[in-house]
């Protein structure tokens, strides 16, 4: 965008906001030019990425719509962002295209709880621990707790990423957990969607009830068909009772038998497991003299009554039995040392991951379907194993110099994880172009012995789109431009909004 | 480039927004970073901090005012480092700060390491180079002049510095010094006094050095590190020669400064260091100081960052006001490790006071909510602000150093 043009938009934009709300300057225009470290540094697109050309920071749907209605002026592209923790490029422009960033996260309030309608109405700018906060204030949790490691996240970016959460085996994931949402189009028109289309309805948030779900093209859709500006969420009573258990397994297969039979039944809050196959020698080194060389689930479980908490860890031991399981003493070990660990799923990635992962260690998370986790692993294995020289960087928290591969439930229904660690020397760009052109081929296995779509929505769309059918992105591309004409939304998600070969 | 040096660590960084703003409820944080809050985008954050460093390490961005402008807006408080502990929100809420102790050299035994990103190191790096290339704040330019000229940052002179102490007949010569500091000996000189009258009153034979200069963290903080290295160096030179055992300091900013930038510039220290409050605290313990009179008062305590973040000293300012007859001490919230900074760290007083008294007046209702008269701190320049801040808002709650008020028990 030419610096003329710039100062004029800024112009307008300073009379929609308020000059405090917009920036132009070089010093903002880099800092919104990267999100997560390691998405923005490793996937193949990384070297089309830009700055915007100017970040505002709106504070009400009125202020966006007139935002979007000018930016359908001047045809410049928007990009809403939150916490910016993407990992794909939804919340950065591309280069060639440039564009003006929504920061919404000064748009972080709770609207509405009311008891009884077991939802509560929040803007979309609000941080995950925010959220816990406000809600634990009420008696009551939102159940999913955001994505692993980051509670600075805000909760428009999990929409708008089809966030899976710590805690989704047992409460699904985000986006299963929506019920209604307030948009602002591309044209600028504000819409409700669900039981608040009905002009009667002020606070009742029932999603199915007008006809099609029109809530559903909006979630994970990385803001190619709107900015969300309010939404309801699901909410739910404290579990009173609530452990993290553990047990080992013989081997692989037992475990993910285990845990799916587990999840299955609903007995599992959220998991970890490790194969001991896959672990780098420093962590066998302590693994094995513990527990032998054996794979290990590591999990919360959690109910609201005494009793049934107590059945449902009996349940659970005669389950793990089955499958070779042998107990870990983890919760009694915690309570005999006097630990008290206030919420169970805490560990399972509430605190940072920061510098744990990244970014020497990118992670190519996948999902796939629990029965086929073996087989996505071994294939990623193969990979790893091929050119072990370029993971030449360390992932600091285990001190591993090498890869390590993690499962994981992620969702009902058997939905898994994988995290393939592919840490390079940040220092040796050769190594590092090694490493990026390992991460970009195990995503390509994933997607061909899997389904892997976890980190795919924003600007990743080729491993998508060249798998998807062409009647399927027909349609994408017929919603995109009836409701889109200019193509100001996020150009690039969802591999919408680009020329063809782009 | 200074910031050459912080590469790697620079790199590190994941972006992860943690450091922006969260809140954790299991880990007691609400809210990060003061800066943010106040200016409410990305580049106020160490986040966007170490963005711009990755930018001007591979050439996209370079230092100029707009840079300069940004990086001086921190008060390096180092809640930043604090959230990006890996695990620390389990950490925190399994063991607090014991295990805080326990479970990191558990970690590095195995090669492994639970760091945090060193984000405030990355930016002093920056400001470094900003110095080096005349771009900081003009408030900088001059406290490094008076550095020069008058070896503190105030543009007082050095004959001064001991003006605090006439007529109490102190000694030039023993095995603790009391390192007084800049502030305390110009600024805030009641704590310069009492810290003097607690060691007198507990049969200590201590020393204050006439020719003690600047600790030199006003100067690293913000970039000056050539005209602190001068400091420090006169600093190490001195108690050596005066070949002093311990030295003790009321001053939180000091006693970071002294415990853990000097030995990087001067080497390992033949002397002890101790906040005054460890001293005190342990005075206590071993019966030498006698807290007689009755403060009837509900006392908060504000932690200085640099001496509870950084320094790990959260129990023994807590302990001793305990020990205090008549004082019920009431928590904040947020508290300790994840304790709001008052504002006027980092420089941010001197190049920016607008946004440090924002910071300030930010922590007005935390400390209301406690019902406490009386605001304790262990640092001249958190007591220094707060009165500003609580003045500027017609508050009548005291601002008291933790030194006044134990000299005040003791009756001495």
């Amino acid at each position: 965008m030419k610096e003329a043009e710039r100062k004029k938009l800024a112009r307008d934009l300073e009379g929609i906001v308020g000059e405090k709300f917009v920036r132009a300057d070089d010093v903002i225009r880099w800092t919104y030019a990267i999100e997560d470290f390691a998405g923005t540094f490793f996937h193949p697109l990384s070297d089309k990425y830009g700055p915007p050309d100017l970040v505002v920071k709106p504070h009400s749907a009125e202020e966006v719509s007139k935002i979007v209605k000018l930016a359908n002026r001047h045809k410049v592209p928007l990009i809403a962002r939150g916490g910016g923790g993407d990992m794909t490029g939804a919340a950065t422009p591309l280069k060639k295209t440039g564009g003006v960033i929504l920061d919404m996260t000064d748009m972080n309030r709770v609207l509405d709880f009311q008891e009884g309608l077991n939802a509560v109405r929040v803007q979309p700018g609000i941080r995950w621990g925010e959220l816990h906060h406000e809600l634990a204030k009420k008696g009551v949790t939102s159940g999913v707790r955001g994505p692993h490691g980051f509670l600075g996240a805000s909760l428009g970016g999990g929409i708008g990423g089809n966030c899976f959460s710590i805690n989704s085996p047992k409460y699904g994931w985000l986006n299963e957990n929506i019920l209604n949402l307030q948009v602002v189009l591309p044209n600028g028109d504000i819409i409700e969607t669900g039981s608040l289309a009905n002009t009667r309805v002020k606070d009742w948030y029932y999603r199915y009830c007008n006809g099609p779900d029109l809530v559903g093209i909006f979630l994970g859709s990385a803001g190619a068909f709107g900015v969300i500006t309010e939404f309801t969420m699901r909410t739910y009573p404290i579990p009173e009772f609530s452990d993290t258990l553990a047990y080992t397994f013989p081997d692989t297969d037992s475990e993910l038998k285990f845990v799916f039979k587990l999840e299955w039944h609903g007995y599992v809050t959220d998991l970890w497991g490790i194969a001991y196959y896959t672990l780098p020698d420093s962590i066998k080194k302590i693994i094995a003299p513990l527990v032998g060389e054996r794979d290990i689930a590591i999990f919360a479980t959690e109910a609201y009554d005494r009793d049934i908490f107590k059945a449902q860890k009996k349940a659970i031991d005669k389950m793990a039995k089955e499958f070779g399981g042998i107990a870990l003493p983890v919760a009694g070990l915690t309570r005999a040392l006097g630990i008290s660990i206030k919420n169970e799923t805490e560990w399972m990635g509430g605190g940072t991951f920061g510098k744990v992962m990244g970014p020497n260690g990118s992670d190519t998370c996948s999902i796939a379907h629990l029965p086929q986790w073996q087989k996505v692993v071994g294939k990623a294995l193969e990979i790893m194993q091929k050119n072990e020289d370029a993971l030449s960087g360390s992932v600091p928290l285990i001190g591993a110099e090498h890869f390590f591969l993690f499962a994981q439930i992620l969702g009902r229904g058997g939905i898994s994880n994988t995290f393939a660690m592919t840490p390079a020397n940040f220092m040796d760009p050769e190594k590092v172009k090694q490493a990026q052109d390992m991460y970009n081929e195990i995503v390509e296995s994933y997607m061909d012995t899997g389904y892997a779509a976890l980190y795919r929505i924003g600007k990743e769309s080729q491993f998508l789109m060249k798998r998807f059918k062409p009647e399927y992105i027909a349609f994408m591309k017929a919603i995109k431009k009836t409701l889109d004409p200019n193509n100001i939304m996020n150009p690039g998600v969802l591999g919408l909004g680009l020329e063809e070969g782009e | 480039m200074r910031l050459e040096e912080c590469k790697q660590e620079a790199w590190l960084c994941n972006h992860c927004s943690m450091c922006t703003q969260t809140v954790s409820d299991e880990a007691g944080f609400y809210r990060i970073c003061q800066v943010y809050e106040q200016l409410r985008f990305e580049d106020s954050s160490a986040r966007g901090h170490n963005t711009i460093a990755f930018y001007l390490l591979n050439g996209t961005l370079k230092y100029s005012g707009e840079v300069a402008d940004c990086i001086y807006n921190c008060t390096t408080c180092a809640a930043c480092e604090e959230i990006c502990k890996p695990f620390g929100n389990l950490v925190a809420q399994m063991g607090g700060t014991a295990l805080k102790t326990v479970v990191p050299p558990i970690m590095n035994a195995f090669g492994a390491s639970l760091d945090p990103v060193l984000s405030v190191g990355i930016l002093e790096a920056m400001r470094a180079d900003c110095v080096d290339l005349g771009l900081q704040p003009e408030a900088i330019k001059k406290i490094a002049a008076s550095a020069e000229e008058n070896h503190n940052p105030y543009g007082e002179p050095h004959a001064d510095r001991v003006r605090w102490a006439e007529g109490l007949d102190i000694s030039q010569t023993a095995d603790t010094v009391l390192f007084v500091g800049c502030n305390a000996a110009y600024r805030k000189q009641e704590i310069a006094l009492s810290s003097a009258k607690i060691l007198k009153g507990a049969g200590i034979d201590y020393a204050v050095l006439p020719g003690e200069w600047c600790c030199g963290s006003p100067l690293l903080r913000a970039g000056n590190v050539d005209a602190a290295e001068k400091m420090i160096r006169h600093n190490v030179d001195l108690l050596k020669e005066k070949n002093v055992r311990r030295l003790v300091t009321a001053c939180a900013e000091g006693y970071m400064a002294i415990s853990r930038d000097w030995p990087k510039v001067a080497g390992d220290l033949p002397f002890k260091v101790l906040h005054i409050s460890e001293l005190v605290a342990q005075l206590i313990k071993a019966g030498k100081i006698k807290l007689k009179r009755r403060i009837d008062s509900k006392v908060t305590y504000h932690d200085p960052c640099h001496l509870g973040r950084v320094m790990g000293v959260y129990d023994e300012p807590r302990d001793i006001l305990k020990a205090i007859p008549g004082v019920e001490l009431v928590e904040m919230y947020p508290t300790q490790h994840a304790a709001w900074c008052c504002g006027a760290g980092g420089g941010l007083k001197d190049t920016n006071p607008e946004l440090a008294m924002a910071i300030g007046t930010e922590k007005i209702p935390l400390i209301k909510e406690t019902g406490a008269s009386v605001l304790a701190s262990s640092c001249p320049f958190c007591k220094t602000h707060f009165m500003n801040v609580l003045g500027k808002a017609r508050e009548t709650i005291e601002v008291k150093d933790i030194t006044e008020l134990v000299a005040e028990s003791m009756g001495v």
